[in-house]
């Protein structure tokens, strides 16, 4: 599981409620190359939660690697946006959980697949409530 | 002899879960492999769709299964979701962005994807309410503006008759244990006994149908036999030997060598996945009806499968 996902996954409860950002907790954690992709990069960085990606890193003690605070005009800031790719896309979670802030509701991660399926029992909780952001 | 129009009998829908979970999810978790060699050609429509959409677009593919479109979208990612962990594990050559997850609830922020197909999934869906769940999903965690595709299997087929919308419909698997005797290629036949209430059955030279409505009887199952061959049918068009599924309490008690029969036949097993097959217009319906956030842009029939392509309005919160 790449960074990129954890930053748009969350858990849906009942009433509408959401466990966001999950708690992660890596156990294993590969390296691999991708295609650097800045365009794409920017695209995502409008939708993406640049504090949810910073604390991902603190959590698998990747801090200090990016800046805190997203800066300005980062298109052309080109060591950034390398690392922000790195960040994003070529650090992958093999092993680990995420868990739900608000629930405390633990989710495995296997194989580098997040298994975020509910049980029976969770999902009649959740169904036909509207999820939110 | 054989002839192989499917005959499908209805089922009371009494346990949406339960049922998904027999007749599709554990099917799947145990057909993958062979289900996988079958569906390695993207659909030219849903490939084009995925390649008209923006450069360095963020889709997600809800029930990838082996991950055959996860590639297509050369500038972008395309994140693939499937309950089925075996299918999510032969999709790993295809894309990096997995997640096991149920297409009725997606554990993803809401405007987030510019485009999310759902190709022959929600039909696996079996009661109305969960279907339009799928729909409301896809259109949540859609950005305005992006696009989502989605494909059912059509109840009106040319070479699938269809007594009622919700059918089990089989999924036929050669058996690993079939041997196969060097040189002439002829087979040996295997027998199996087994018993069922009252009756002794054999597998091998009759193909059962069962009579659907007990299926979710522990030991309830009753058949009728149809005393077809299986050699004449062809791939799912079969009718089905629901044998595999019931207990046995007597195993393989003999085996014989049939090499005089020249018309031999191959020993299979049988999957009962569920679907709901759509009418025409059915589909469009239910995005119309009841996913106000998005608007269809365009339905259309392609390879036996009812189709929506609809587009997220601007101004939904």
């Amino acid at each position: 599981m790449k960074l990129i996902t954890h930053n748009i996954l969350q858990n849906n409860m009942k009433d509408g409620k959401k466990g966001y950002p999950l708690v992660l907790q890596a156990t294993k954690i590969d390296k691999v190359i991708a295609e650097f992709n800045q365009e794409f990069l920017l695209r995502m960085l409008d939708r993406l939660e640049y504090h949810v990606l910073i604390h991902a890193l603190e959590m698998i003690g990747m801090k200090d690697f990016l800046p805190i605070i997203l800066p300005e005009n980062c298109s052309e800031d080109e060591a950034f946006m390398k690392n922000l790719h790195h960040a994003l896309l070529e650090i992958d979670i093999i092993e680990g959980e995420l868990i739900c802030p608000e629930s405390g509701r633990k989710f495995p991660i296997k194989d580098g697949i997040p298994n975020m399926l509910l049980t029976d029992e969770e999902e009649m909780a959740v169904d036909s409530e509207p999820k939110s952001k | 002899m054989a002839f192989c129009k499917p005959s499908i009998t209805s089922i009371d829908i009494a346990n949406s879960n339960k049922l998904e979970s027999e007749h599709v999810t554990s099917v799947y978790d145990s057909i993958a492999p062979h289900f996988s060699m079958t569906r390695y050609k993207p659909w030219p429509r849903v490939e084009s769709f995925i390649q008209s959409l923006p450069h360095n677009s963020l889709v997600a593919d809800l029930g990838c299964g082996n991950g055959k479109y996860l590639h297509i979208n050369s500038t972008g990612i395309t994140i693939g979701c499937d309950t089925c962990v075996n299918l999510l594990t032969l999709a790993k050559s295809s894309s990096p962005f997995l997640i096991q997850a149920d297409t009725t609830n997606l554990p993803f922020s809401s405007n987030t994807f510019d485009a999310v197909i759902s190709i022959a999934v929600i039909h696996h869906l079996s009661s109305e309410e969960r279907r339009v769940e799928a729909l409301k999903e896809m259109a949540r965690v859609l950005i305005p503006g992006g696009r989502m595709l989605v494909y059912v299997w059509a109840m009106e087929q040319d070479k699938r008759t269809f007594a009622t919308q919700d059918v089990l419909v089989p999924w036929r698997m050669k058996k690993a244990s079939t041997e196969t005797t060097e040189g002439n290629k002829i087979k040996k036949k295997k027998y199996r006994k087994k018993k069922l209430k009252n009756k002794v059955v054999k597998t091998g030279d009759i193909v059962y149908e069962a009579n659907l409505d007990n299926l979710f009887g522990e030991d309830n199952f009753t058949f009728e036999i149809e005393n077809i061959s299986i050699t004449n049918c062809k791939e799912d068009l079969e009718i089905i030997n629901e044998l595999e599924k019931v207990e046995e309490i007597e195993n393989v008690v003999l085996e014989k060598e049939q090499t005089q029969l020249e018309n031999t036949r191959d020993s299979f097993d049988t999957f009962m996945r569920y679907y709901h097959v759509f009418r025409e217009n059915e589909l469009r319906e239910l995005v119309d009806k009841f996913v106000s956030e998005v608007r269809v842009i365009d339905s259309y029939y392609d390879h036996e499968n009812w189709c929506v392509m609809a587009v997220k309005l601007a101004d939904t919160s």
